[in-house]
């Protein structure tokens, strides 16, 4: 890493409210039994705030998996060390627990759905009084009704995901890991899973988050850690970084020629559709001010690629 | 911080009924199966024999029969009971879920291994009932006992190598078949070599644990081969412990 990039992103990898997750020059190596070592993750340090809602994005095999089960205590660091609240990891885990959904959703098939809540609330410390309220209440939000008599085998990807969801909202944790969380949802469900988040931010809650899904970190996370090859390659702010350059795809009614006069460089993508090269907001939306006064109307304007997916592609070298 | 004001670990022992059911509905069916089974056919193979019927038994013969069923019924029983109770949430990736709760892991299977045994009895019971049924009424409570010292025996070597590795079915029967031919071989010897066998489980004295069931008045109770069976499957069972609370959980 360069060290220009490594100055930013050590002044990014601490939250804005004080820590609750520290990882510290955190390494992680399997070993097999023929004593091959595949490297998963490297040298990683990175603070997450209590308050935070928190992303971590990379390709596959990037080291995401390896990362959670670390935060969970389910895998020992081979270097460095990790703390959550000061405990190590399964200490916190054991002692407060985490509200976790992996990306396998790994339930007993036999189980009805219904039990299988009942089940992990009582794990899950909710107390013997509460525990049909919490059960009811994560029951409604995640629409889980007519599920209820099922056994986990006839569940749907999409039942199985809110199913896994549910478990993991069961009590109030002050810390909520999602591993690929809308993965298998549909497109109204994923909406309904954001507003869950949205709802679920509060002071004193770290929420993680790892997923594929770009668009997804971008709305919901206030810092995004991209990571390739087991290594940390930046955070991204991916509110504070909207102001930044970037490119854009413009479609217009009108005069066609205009569109090279005040964005010199603009390749046309289709009927009056253009990409016009890299641009911030200033000059933006001075040369649409332009545009106007020459008689063109907008119909549309969109970034070419969001903040997160530009830092994305330049971290991992696409 | 309320992450850390909120430290509520789980109660364990509310999850007691769900363990039992899982006991009773899964393990405890198959081995109550499997021993009619045997017990069907070993009543056929009487009856062939001896053309009588099983309702007149010689009670002699019907309490030879109990204790060769005892037997069985103790291994099968704890090979039901102990086979994946730990390496199979490893291999299917139920610990997840269950240890992102705040549950301690060696807590939580010392649960399972403890409510498995006490399911075991259970379906000893219902076992003798069925028995009373068909054959004639017998309640010896040795059997209980001696059901209860073979599953500490067999099933805290079954709950260290579940701990340890995934292929545990298959290195309990291993270990118990070659510590009963190395007991049956060099078990007379003298010698250094001799005392490595102590290392070894004490299966071969099994037999003779069983033998309580149908002890005769004022034989006396092995209590030396009790407390060693008992106490090398204890031992065991401790060390499984260990291995859960020091073995990573996302390795299997």
């Amino acid at each position: 890493m360069r060290a220009g990039s490594r100055a930013a992103r050590d002044d990014a990898t601490s939250p804005r409210d004080s820590a609750l997750i520290e990882f510290q020059g955190v390494g992680h190596t399997y070993r097999s039994i023929l004593g091959r070592t595949v490297r998963a993750v490297e040298d990683f340090s990175l603070s997450i705030g209590e308050s935070e809602v928190f992303g971590l994005a990379g390709p596959n095999g990037a080291g995401k998996s390896t990362l959670i089960s670390l935060l969970l205590g389910y895998l020992e660091p081979t270097n460095g060390s990790i703390r959550i609240a000061g405990l190590r990891p399964r200490a916190f885990v054991e002692r407060h627990g985490i509200g976790y959904l992996s990306e396998l959703i790994a339930i007993p098939t036999r189980w009805k759905v219904e039990d299988a809540l009942q089940r992990y609330g009582i794990l899950a410390g909710v107390r013997r009084h509460e525990l049909a309220a919490r059960v009811a209440y994560v029951i409604e939000l995640l629409g889980l009704e007519e599920q209820l008599g099922k056994r986990v085998k006839q569940l749907s990807k999409g039942n199985l995901q809110r199913l896994g969801l549910a478990q993991a909202l069961l009590r109030d944790e002050g810390v909520i890991i999602l591993d690929e969380p809308t993965h298998g949802l549909d497109p109204l469900w994923t909406q309904v899973f954001r507003d869950i988040v949205e709802a679920l931010r509060r002071p004193g809650r770290a929420i993680f988050i790892a997923s594929h899904n770009l668009d997804e970190l971008q709305r919901l996370a206030d810092r995004v850690a991209i990571i390739d090859g087991g290594r940390l390659q930046r955070i991204v702010e991916p509110r504070a970084a909207l102001g930044g350059s970037t490119t854009y795809i413009i479609s217009i009614v009108g005069d066609a020629a205009a569109i090279a006069d005040v964005f010199p460089g603009a390749r046309p993508r289709g009927a009056q559709e253009w990409e016009m090269p890299e641009l911030d907001l200033a000059t933006l939306n001075a040369g649409i001010t332009r545009l106007l006064q020459r008689g063109v109307l907008v119909s549309s304007l969109r970034p070419a690629h969001s903040v997160l997916e530009q830092h994305f592609r330049e971290a991992v070298g696409e | 911080m309320s992450a850390l004001v909120d430290n509520r670990r789980a109660k364990l022992s509310e999850y007691l009924p769900w363990i039992a059911r899982d006991y009773l509905t899964d393990q405890g069916p198959s081995t109550a199966i499997i021993i009619v089974l045997i017990a069907l056919f070993e009543a056929q193979m009487f009856r062939m024999g001896t053309g009588t019927r099983l309702a007149t038994m010689p009670q002699d013969v019907a309490a030879r029969l109990l204790r060769g069923l005892a037997g069985i019924l103790a291994f099968l029983g704890t090979f039901f009971a102990t086979n994946g109770i730990v390496s199979n949430d490893r291999k299917q990736g139920y610990y997840r879920f269950l240890f992102a709760k705040p549950v301690s892991p060696p807590s939580y299977y010392a649960l399972v291994f403890g409510m498995y045994g006490a399911g075991l009895l259970v379906v000893v019971l219902a076992l003798l009932c069925v028995w009373a049924v068909i054959v004639r009424p017998m309640f010896p409570i040795e059997l209980f006992g001696a059901v209860a010292v073979l599953y500490l025996a067999y099933g805290g070597i079954g709950f260290l190598l579940s701990a340890a590795w995934r292929f545990d079915w298959m290195s309990l029967v291993t270990a118990l078949l070659v510590a009963r031919l190395c007991w049956s071989v060099w078990g007379n010897a003298t010698g250094p070599a001799h005392w490595l066998l102590y290392l070894l489980p004490p299966v071969h004295r099994a037999d003779n644990v069983v033998d309580i069931v149908m002890r005769s008045a004022g034989t006396p109770v092995p209590w030396n081969l009790i407390a060693w069976l008992g106490g090398y499957g204890l031992l065991c069972f401790v060390l499984g412990m260990v291995v859960i609370r020091k073995r990573p959980l996302g390795t299997s």
